[in-house]
């Protein structure tokens, strides 16, 4: 028996889909080995998290609360890995926009009637700017985007640990790590009973649908393909690599603001330590599993966080330990971008005289 | 002929399928012993597919090869050359940084140890005997690309080969070059060895082999043919299949027309710093056709790129059509009526990632193909489907990605874009090269179209006799300087020495 990659001619839709859905599955029995391990019924445990991620009302409309941050950045995120920017910092300038939205909520000082905007403005400009620094050194320096965004990260972390422990610790926190409350009218309102805050659900759809079209109808999407796919064949045909290189870097940046001032206006209303449980890394894996793409890209984004939902119920109801939730999540990702192979080439076996093609 | 035993080998019925083609269909070639065998055809014939498979490099689908009367089975390169079998890639397999010695030590060494001396003893003889001179303490990256062949042929040589397969070993040489290549190669013959060369130029099967078979489109057109008894018009449509239409010529050039394109004391530096282009100076005029010629290195990329935008200009003066562009962006040079055939396609020429259709439109999309910030997509399908029938160009549909297409197909996808924006001057490096000669013939007919038109061409190329056929005017390059300029009616020979030796 003979076994060969081959090419396959063309990349369908369909074939891209059902090669990452198979990928799913067959990471199921290896992550049902470790449930094992805990003396758990891997069966049991996969329902128990498909129920709490999206079987019930309320697990529904927690998946749709952590899909506004993780959408806004990985929607974000294609728009930048579609010019082959690798911009890691979403989580840094996530807590940028968290940061922004906090001064502005608390020490602006501005009318009520135009603090949500300015907070959502707030938080997009510094994201951008978060992010801007990064592109400038990678387009006019030719810097590694990758190790700088990262970085930048850490910088971000530690100026939020500064703010919620320092000058702005809330005098009303007993010394915990926050500031204190923002005032009513600086925070975001909420779907009836749900925590899912609409101004940022209402966001995520409006962005995903202009990068869509933006990406798929536009001569801006068509330069940056361009540039993502040979930067020297865009100069070559007169178009300017830095300036893409900015704007990708400036959107994503932007967007993942805006998933800060989210999180610090529609869920906590206030800043604290910690605002984000990494969702600006989290974004990176539905970025690439939805291909890129706005659209498949929040649909990927609600089942990433789906899982996150349920895999939390089944710490509680089955008593095991938190960090199982980041193996879990961790070998999912690892079979989807083994399987990205398969999208692009076709298995074709040789027994006898007979070819098999998969 | 029906003695068999002389055939040192012989390929029956060899089929090779790839994804989406059938390279090979059914192919029946042979070589006998003390030959120099040319197998001709076009680009993507299959010719080097055919010698892969000689080589051990493919495997065949169906077909047996018999060497020495024995059937065998080539399962690797290293079988191959076990049963005398070698060959020169038409890209070299070589250690930059290593000498000439150590570098043939590393392909012929079987021990552990290496005897530098007697390795070095055996290919001074090798040299000798064959008319092969190389400098075995040179570095690589030191030598010409004419010199790093002798190296790869030595290197070949030194494993006792009983034949010898090179891929286009001209497409490297200057025309003196190839003529003292061709020399060994017959002193090899004389010896007794066998020589496969692989070419797509007519001019060379004829003039330096003992046999020609032709391939077109995977299967053979012809097989052992003499070429004394070959008409050179039979051969041209036993490789294209159909008579060629345009004949250049240089007939319709009207003198002192207003000069398009200026450069003055032109210097730029190649990627290493290094003064690549030193004060050159030149006037492309209104409908002329100005052949740059020269051996590959010489700054003709790095003038090209100058003149384009994609390089900066250290000092002087690039005017086109009177305004002075020196330093200017890519986008305002293309304004101005500039097409640029660049010299590396897969470099500067074609996203891979995207469709054909995206592909065709790089440089006219925001004039042409959008409304407001729209992609036209309509427009761009019907204009990319018009121009892919009129370049013939071979692929599964406009949508699928560049990266399906062969060398040829994409350079002709690269031709027709930068002719489809009615240029002023078109720049093209190479234009044809990877392409066939019906292409080639096509793409020299638009080029006399475009001069007629009033255009103006600058045509840097490699291939001396498509810069004689073409140009009005032609420059010779060398070291980064224009040495000599040769009106109409030049010879190859005049051309070809100013080439190697620079200004007379």
């Amino acid at each position: 028996m003979e076994i060969r990659l081959e090419r396959r001619p063309t990349v369908s839709r369909r074939i891209n889909i059902s090669v990452r859905i198979l990928a799913i599955l067959f990471s199921l029995p290896f992550i049902g080995l470790l449930f094992a391990a805990y003396g758990v019924n891997p069966v049991d445990a996969y329902l128990r998290i498909f129920t709490g991620g999206f079987g019930s009302p309320y697990g529904f409309s927690e998946t749709i609360v952590k899909t506004l941050p993780i959408g806004l950045c990985a929607v974000g995120l294609t728009f930048a890995y579609k010019a082959r920017v690798l911009n890691i910092g979403a989580e840094g300038q996530l807590i940028m926009g968290s940061i922004a939205a906090t001064w502005v909520a608390l020490y602006s000082g501005l009318p009520q009637s135009v603090i949500t905007i300015i907070m959502l403005l707030a938080g997009f400009t510094i994201g951008a700017l978060w992010a801007l620094l990064p592109a400038v050194l990678k387009s006019e320096l030719n810097i590694n985007e990758v190790i700088v965004t990262l970085m930048m990260n850490y910088i971000s972390l530690k100026l939020l640990d500064y703010a919620v422990t320092g000058p702005w610790r809330g005098l009303t926190q007993w010394g915990f790590p926050q500031t204190d409350p923002f005032p009513s009218y600086a925070r975001f309102p909420v779907i009836g009973g749900t925590r899912i805050h609409y101004y940022t659900l209402a966001l995520l759809l409006v962005s995903t649908l202009i990068l869509y079209v933006l990406m798929k109808r536009t001569k801006i999407g068509y330069e940056i393909r361009i540039v993502g796919s040979n930067p020297e064949a865009a100069k070559y045909a007169g178009i300017s690599v830095n300036r893409n290189i900015l704007l990708v870097m400036l959107v994503s940046g932007g967007l993942a603001g805006i998933a800060g001032v989210g999180e610090a206006a529609g869920i906590h209303g206030r800043l604290i330590r910690g605002i984000s449980p990494g969702y600006g890394y989290t974004a990176i894996i539905p970025a690439w599993l939805g291909g890129l793409d706005p659209l498949g890209t929040i649909v990927a984004s609600f089942f990433i966080s789906g899982l996150m939902v349920g895999s939390d119920a089944i710490q509680v109801s089955l008593r095991l330990p938190s960090s199982l939730v980041y193996v879990f999540n961790g070998v999912i990702l690892l079979f989807i971008v083994s399987s990205e192979v398969l999208a692009r080439y076709r298995i074709l076996f040789k027994i006898g005289g007979r070819k098999i093609w998969i | 002929m029906t003695n068999n035993s002389n055939y040192l080998v012989e390929m029956r019925g060899i089929v090779k399928r790839f994804p989406t083609v059938v390279a090979l269909n059914n192919v029946d070639f042979r070589v006998r012993q003390g030959e120099i065998h040319a197998l001709l055809g076009e680009n993507g014939a299959g010719k080097t597919t055919l010698m892969r498979i000689l080589y051990g490099m493919y495997k065949p689908d169906a077909g047996e090869i018999i060497v020495e009367g024995r059937r065998v089975i080539i399962g690797s390169p290293r079988d191959a050359l076990k049963m005398g079998i070698g060959m020169v890639h038409q890209h070299f397999m070589l250690v930059d940084k290593l000498t000439v010695l150590e570098n043939i030590a590393l392909f012929v060494e079987e021990g552990f140890r290496i005897g530098f001396d007697r390795i070095r003893s055996r290919v001074e003889e090798l040299s000798k005997t064959y008319g092969l001179k190389i400098d075995l303490d040179a570095k690589i990256w030191q030598l010409s690309a004419g010199e790093q062949q002798k190296v790869e042929i030595v290197k070949t040589l030194y494993r006792n080969v009983k034949l010898l397969i090179l891929d286009e070993p001209t497409s490297v040489l200057t025309p003196v070059e190839s003529e003292e290549l061709f020399k060994s190669l017959r002193k090899m013959v004389e010896t007794g060895k066998s020589i496969i060369l692989i070419t797509h130029r007519l001019n060379e099967a004829l003039m330096a082999s003992d046999s020609i078979t032709v391939l077109r489109k995977g299967r053979v057109v012809a097989a052992e043919v003499k070429p004394r008894e070959a008409s050179r018009l039979d051969l041209v449509n036993m490789i294209v299949g159909r008579p060629l239409e345009f004949r250049p010529s240089v007939d319709s050039f009207k003198k002192n027309g207003k000069p398009v394109l200026e450069v003055e004391n032109l210097r730029v530096l190649d990627d290493r710093g290094l003064v690549a282009v030193k004060d050159v100076s030149f006037i492309l005029r209104e409908g002329e056709i100005l052949g740059v010629a020269g051996v590959a290195g010489n700054g003709q990329r790095e003038l090209v790129e100058a003149l384009t935008g994609l390089r900066k200009v250290e000092k002087g003066i690039v005017k086109i059509m009177g305004v002075n562009v020196t330093n200017a962006s890519p986008k305002n040079i293309i304004r101005l009526g500039v097409a640029h055939i660049p010299e590396d396609r897969f470099r500067y020429g074609v996203a891979p990632d995207l469709s054909v259709a995206e592909n065709m439109v790089m440089k006219l999309y925001g004039e042409k193909f959008s409304r407001k910030i729209f992609i036209d997509s309509e427009a761009i399908r019907k204009e990319t489907e018009k121009l892919v029938q009129e370049f013939e160009i071979v692929t599964p549909s406009v949508n699928a990605p560049v990266s399906l297409l062969s060398g040829g197909n994409i350079q002709k996808l690269i031709v027709a874009r930068e002719l489809s924006i009615n240029p002023k001057i078109l720049i093209a490096s190479n234009p044809t090269s990877g392409l066939d000669v019906a292409s080639t013939n096509y793409v020299h007919w638009v080029f006399h179209r475009l001069r007629e038109a009033g255009g103006s061409v600058l045509l840097v190329s490699e291939d001396l006799d498509e810069v004689l056929a073409l140009s009005n005017r032609i420059l010779v390059m060398k070291e980064g300087k224009i040495v000599r300029e040769f009106g109409e009616g030049a010879s190859i020979s005049e051309v070809g020495l100013a080439m190697t030796v620079g200004a007379a």
